[in-house]
């Protein structure tokens, strides 16, 4: 096949009749986001004062929330069109980026041991059955496709509705990772690294540091190293599991998660805060930015669509998250949580929580 | 990876029945239907457009060209299995929810 390069920092699909498909999701997805989402917002609510009820009361049961949205048309068209295009999107990307699976595999082969940085995969790790799902949809999730990093990589520039092509939104939230107070920033962490989009990001930020991405996905950290050794930046990857981390008591100043936490059941959090709490030196800080939990007021179309998004984009422990007290969850684990510097994306809440 | 913890099927989330929304089946694989046929009429005319461009620096009027092409039986045939895989995947929605779930298993 013709090797048709790559757009800046992203890899094209294999031939232009894919990125032309995808261009298409990428902007009926933006669509469907950022106008039908509004229309749709708003026509449940107006279903919702019809039926005499409330749009500020938490305690309001999802079960009435939902029927009074089915009442209104435009509800599962949004619904099946959401579902839609993401189905459409990950089968035509994976099926353009499978036509080359061969010289996929041997690119990351090949950059196994190339450095500035290093890439440790212990293959006595075991995936826990938590983490071994189609996460998102994604074909073979973070962990079972051997090319699902080049597959998430496309697949989310379609996600991002084309804002993130060139790590836009990773240097963004590395920008406002925040050090330590003594300002010591000399070994950094990415929990939950994907494909290193934010570990590269946190290096250009911080260029003197160490700096690590860790994920319990074998091929997303693969291709992340293979990236990285790409773009001759000197970060380091490991597979390992956020809840039991092969690294030393106090060994890190800050550590970094971007959309971890709504993707681990609930009951494993406590696990990771206590390893995040282990591996940070006393004043070390844990920049969170994440989906929003119960500790915030969310209006009912918020509500209806996280539900929608847990049931219908496989975020199957999502929802324990957001229902959760995360602030709770953070106190009992010994941090002092204040709330951290907010990015574009309202839809975020972001914590700063500090090891005493 | 782990022989206790069988990985699933590769892709089974988007190749599955997947979930519904309407009461009316026929309007769900219509919408299904109507956003492949959008992608794909985006994407033809995205190529179209690179195509002209690209013949236009060479020099060729492909505008005329095209009128005046005779498609040989092996074109034909390509041709054909290419639209054959076209209407296959526009009409995969119906195929995938003929009924509702009560009625097939």
């Amino acid at each position: 096949m013709t090797d048709r390069g790559n757009l800046g920092v992203l890899p094209r699909t294999t031939t232009l009749a894919d990125e032309s498909y995808l261009d298409f999701l990428e902007s009926f997805r933006d669509v469907v986001l950022t106008k039908m989402f509004p229309a749709m917002a708003a026509a449940g609510h107006a279903r919702m004062q019809q039926d005499g009820l409330p749009l500020d009361d938490d305690s309001l049961p999802l079960e009435t929330i939902q029927a009074s949205f089915a009442k209104a048309a435009i509800v599962p068209t949004w619904q099946r069109f959401m579902r839609s295009q993401q189905e459409m999107s990950w089968r035509r990307t994976r099926q353009s980026f499978a036509r080359t699976m061969d010289a996929q595999l041997k690119l990351l082969e090949e950059t196994e041991k190339a450095g500035p940085g290093k890439l440790v995969i212990d293959p006595a790790f075991d995936v826990p059955a938590y983490a071994r799902r189609e996460i998102h949809l994604q074909p073979g999730g973070y962990t079972d496709d051997p090319i699902s990093g080049i597959v998430y990589h496309y697949g989310t520039k379609v996600f991002y509705q084309g804002g993130n092509d060139q790590d836009e939104m990773h240097a963004e939230l590395a920008g406002l990772a925040t050090p330590p107070a003594d300002g010591k920033m000399d070994r950094i962490l990415d929990l939950g690294c994907t494909i290193g989009q934010g570990t590269i990001q946190l290096k250009q930020h911080f260029p003197d540091a160490e700096v690590w991405g860790l994920d319990v996905g074998e091929p997303v950290v693969r291709y992340a190293h293979a990236r990285a050794v790409k773009l001759g930046v000197d970060v380091n990857f490991r597979q390992a599991l956020a809840e039991d981390m092969p690294f030393e008591d106090g060994s890190f100043d800050p550590v970094f998660a971007y959309i971890l936490f709504h993707e681990v059941p609930i009951e494993v959090i406590p696990r990771i805060l206590a390893d995040v709490r282990r591996i940070l030196r006393p004043g070390g800080t844990f920049s969170i930015f994440e989906f929003p939990s119960a500790s915030q007021h969310l209006p009912p179309a918020y509500r209806f669509m996280i539900d929608y998004d847990s049931h219908n984009n496989c975020e199957p422990y999502s929802l324990g998250f957001v229902y959760a007290d995360f602030h709770g969850m953070l106190k009992d684990a010994g941090f002092a949580i204040s709330e951290g510097p907010r990015s574009r994306n309202d839809f975020l809440q972001s914590i700063v929580a500090t090891k005493p | 990876m782990n022989a206790d913890n069988p990985a699933p099927a590769i892709g089974e989330e988007i190749s599955s029945r997947g979930p519904t929304y309407f009461d009316n089946l026929v309007l769900e694989n219509l919408l299904e239907s109507f956003m492949e046929l959008a992608a794909e009429v985006w994407t033809i005319r995205d190529r179209q457009a690179v195509l002209e461009t690209v013949l236009k620096s060479q020099g060729i009027d492909a505008a005329t060209l095209i009128e005046q092409h005779r498609p040989d039986d092996a074109e034909l045939a390509t041709r054909k299995a290419l639209r054959e895989e076209f209407v296959a995947r526009l009409l995969a929605g119906f195929l995938r929810r003929s009924d509702s779930k009560e009625t097939i298993a």
